[in-house]
């Protein structure tokens, strides 16, 4: 327990503080203890697989839903006992749930009618959300007139209007199509930006989350796996299932021989395997259980076209190439296991490789990491 | 030359059974929308509805123009007269009686409608509520009093409000009603048992409605500062409005022109349209009046209806500029 401090009565560095989160349904633990905290005025990500926990721990900050235990302060003041509406916060629904008996002016207009306020200054902040957004000639319409792009937006300035201290997105994009997502992801990164309100944005498509946030949160079965900004948990990732979700990655087990200085040296089954680990990285790969590593490496951190003097060297076969476009993937038989490799066709050095060919495949120390499980 | 036989096989009956769909900008549409092929069909509700409703109905219209005879007999000449006794014009200067009985047959269907409208929601809310299995159980109960006859049923709240009843017994106890006393006739026994009466035909409509509801406009509204009484004034009942309209006028329409209830459990000070058509047909032997006074019903009942819709449809748009 904390005492009494100045958390309680001022406003914080932090918007959004969930502490030991917890929410069951039935045998289904959707969260499992949830500790994080969210920066004002950041884009935080939460990302992982339906069924993580992701929109439970939202609804749980919207209020829609109460946790079993645990505790949480949005704009560092006690929430859990305030109701839905009573709190800070603002959610653009996955289903949009526009009120389909209003107009689209009317919409946006509900949050700050249910606030009371004067009119014209109801009308006025419409008017300029309307204009932010883009959707002026659609105010007479009804939602059910809308495309679904239209109705992102509308759903998206019915929120805002409110500048509510923190923005709760619900897979806001995940009914659109691929180029309209695409296009909205940049629009809505600006948007943040501009207004500067904390976004906490719920999705499972990685390559969302990377674009356009601050700090991502993966999590998996009721638990956040890791939290850090997009190029931590890809270069850096912590576990197998942040690593695999997050691009894609080779796994090897490995056995720990050796360590010299900031290097460990392992045996696995591609051959002696070097790898350059943080001062943590060696306190974990020191403490392993019977010296058995887990390890990964990412396609496109490992190559075919020679490498530096101090790499990793290992003599293979290709299997397979297959072409596309950008990039081609080899399959690379080393040994008694198989190495994915990602080359850029950059079109400079021709590869002029066959499936059948021998290569040798270079993997520099750095660029090994070792995973908890 | 003999035809070859078709096997009766899958083929023959697939060719007959197939629907043929008009198809119009790229939508299909219901068989019937284009052709007028199905309009024979409907010759017969159409011949019934001319013969027994629109014929009857023009006549009872020519009969309020018409005139009684010393005997009470139909003399057919021109006259405007019962409409005017309608409004109020008697013998002997202004009559308020008949104009009351209109005001009042409305007040009476009003006050039905909004008092079911009252106890339907609840119980609405209930069955939507209820576990899938149960909610056609509960469905069945609510429709289950229309099995038995309205006069039976009106003569079973005599035997309920008697002085011997249960109820009028409990309350004579607990000093609330002189021993003795019956709780009818009156006002309130007509409006409990025209509540009982008109209940289902509001709770079908609106449990209807109430099943469609989508919650997560209630999530919404919360979520945008509502407070739950004012997210449910927001967002849920704009999404009923359809059944509470339905379930209003199926309630409304019939309740004005009831008369069993009003005869058995009113007296006479409670007499409705309903009672004053059935006492000029009938007892007064005034035919063209007792047209009048239901051709008058029924021309208040449109423009009630008329009303009603102008103004639900009117108030939806708030503009912004």
């Amino acid at each position: 327990m904390q005492p009494a401090d100045t958390k309680t009565t001022g406003p914080s560095a932090l918007a959004v503080e969930c502490q030991h989160l917890t929410r069951r349904f039935g045998k289904v633990e959707a969260l499992a203890g949830v500790s994080l905290n969210v920066r004002r005025g950041e884009f935080f990500s939460l990302l992982g697989p339906s069924g993580c926990g992701k929109t439970t721990l939202l609804r749980v900050i919207a209020g829609l839903d109460l946790p079993d235990s645990g505790d949480l302060r949005i704009g560092g003041l006690p929430a859990l006992r305030l109701p839905a509406w009573k709190r800070p916060v603002n959610t653009v629904f996955q289903s949009y749930a526009l009120f389909p008996h209003l107009s689209v002016s009317e919409n946006i207009a509900f949050g700050l009618r249910m606030k009371r306020l004067p009119s014209h200054d109801i009308t006025r902040r419409t008017v300029s959300v309307m204009e932010l957004t883009q959707i002026m000639p659609l105010a007479g319409r009804h939602p059910n007139e809308l495309s679904g792009g239209q109705r992102q937006r509308v759903a998206l300035a019915r929120a805002i209007v409110n500048e509510p201290e923190v923005l709760l997105l619900d897979e806001p994009l995940g009914a659109l199509d691929l180029k309209l997502r695409k296009e909205l992801q940049l629009e809505l990164h600006h948007l943040q930006q501009r207004l500067g309100i904390t976004f906490i944005h719920v999705t499972h498509d990685q390559d969302e989350a990377m674009t356009m946030s601050d700090r991502v949160a993966v999590m998996n079965a009721g638990r956040v796996e890791q939290l850090g900004t997009p190029e931590e948990l890809y270069e850096r990732p912590r576990t197998r299932f942040v690593a695999q979700f997050i691009g894609a990655c080779n796994f090897f087990e490995g056995k720990f021989i050796a360590r010299t200085g900031g290097v460990v040296e392992a045996e696995t089954p591609l051959g002696r395997l070097r790898v350059e680990l943080s001062s943590a990285g060696i306190e974990l790969a020191e403490q392993a259980e019977q010296g058995r590593l887990s390890l990964g490496i990412r396609p496109e951190r490992a190559s075919l076209q020679g490498g530096e003097s101090g790499d990793n060297r290992f003599l293979g076969r290709i299997e397979e190439i297959i072409f596309n476009g950008a990039e081609s993937h080899y399959r690379v038989q080393i040994g008694k296991t198989e190495l994915r490799v990602v080359e850029l066709n950059t079109g400079r050095r021709a590869v002029g490789l066959f499936a059948g060919d021998s290569v040798e495949v270079s993997v520099p120390p750095a660029n090994v990491f070792l995973l908890e499980d | 030359m003999a035809a070859p036989i078709q096997p009766s096989g899958p083929t023959g009956f697939k060719r007959r059974r197939r629907v043929r769909r008009t198809v119009h900008f790229g939508e299909p549409m219901p068989p019937g929308a284009q052709t007028f092929r199905a309009a024979w069909l409907c010759g017969p509700a159409l011949a019934w509805v001319t013969v027994f409703l629109l014929v009857p109905l023009g006549f009872v219209i020519a009969l309020s123009f018409a005139q009684r005879g010393d005997a009470g007999e139909i003399v057919w000449r021109f006259t405007g007269e019962n409409y005017a006794r309608l409004a109020g014009h008697g013998a002997l200067g202004f009559d308020a009686v008949q104009p009351l009985i209109l005001a009042r047959s409305l007040g009476v269907g009003l006050a039905t409608a909004t008092l079911c409208l009252l106890a339907g929601l609840p119980v609405a809310f209930f069955i939507a509520g209820l576990p899938r299995r149960w909610k056609s159980v509960a469905v069945t109960l609510v429709v289950i009093p229309f099995w038995t006859n309205l006069l039976i049923r009106t003569y079973a709240w005599q035997l309920l409000l008697a002085p011997e009843g249960w109820l009028a017994q409990t309350l004579a106890t607990a000093g609330l009603l002189p021993p003795g006393e019956a709780l009818y006739p009156g006002w309130p026994a007509v409006m409990l048992a025209m509540l009982c009466d008109y209940l289902p035909f509001m709770i079908l409509p609106l449990y209807a409605s109430v099943e469609k509801v989508d919650w997560s406009l209630t999530e919404a509204a919360e979520d945008l500062g509502a407070s739950p009484l004012r997210a449910f004034w927001h967002a849920v009942l704009p999404q009923i409005r359809p059944g509470m309209i339905a379930g209003g006028v199926l309630v409304f329409l019939p309740a004005t022109g009831q008369f069993v209830i009003p005869d058995l459990l009113g007296g006479a000070k409670v007499a409705l349209l309903g009672n004053a058509v059935q006492q000029q047909f009938g007892a007064s032997r005034d035919w063209p009046f007792g047209s009048a006074i239901a051709v008058a019903a029924l021309v208040v009942m449109l423009l009630s209806l008329w009303l009603h819709t102008r103004v639900t449809k009117g108030r939806r748009e708030v503009a912004l500029p």
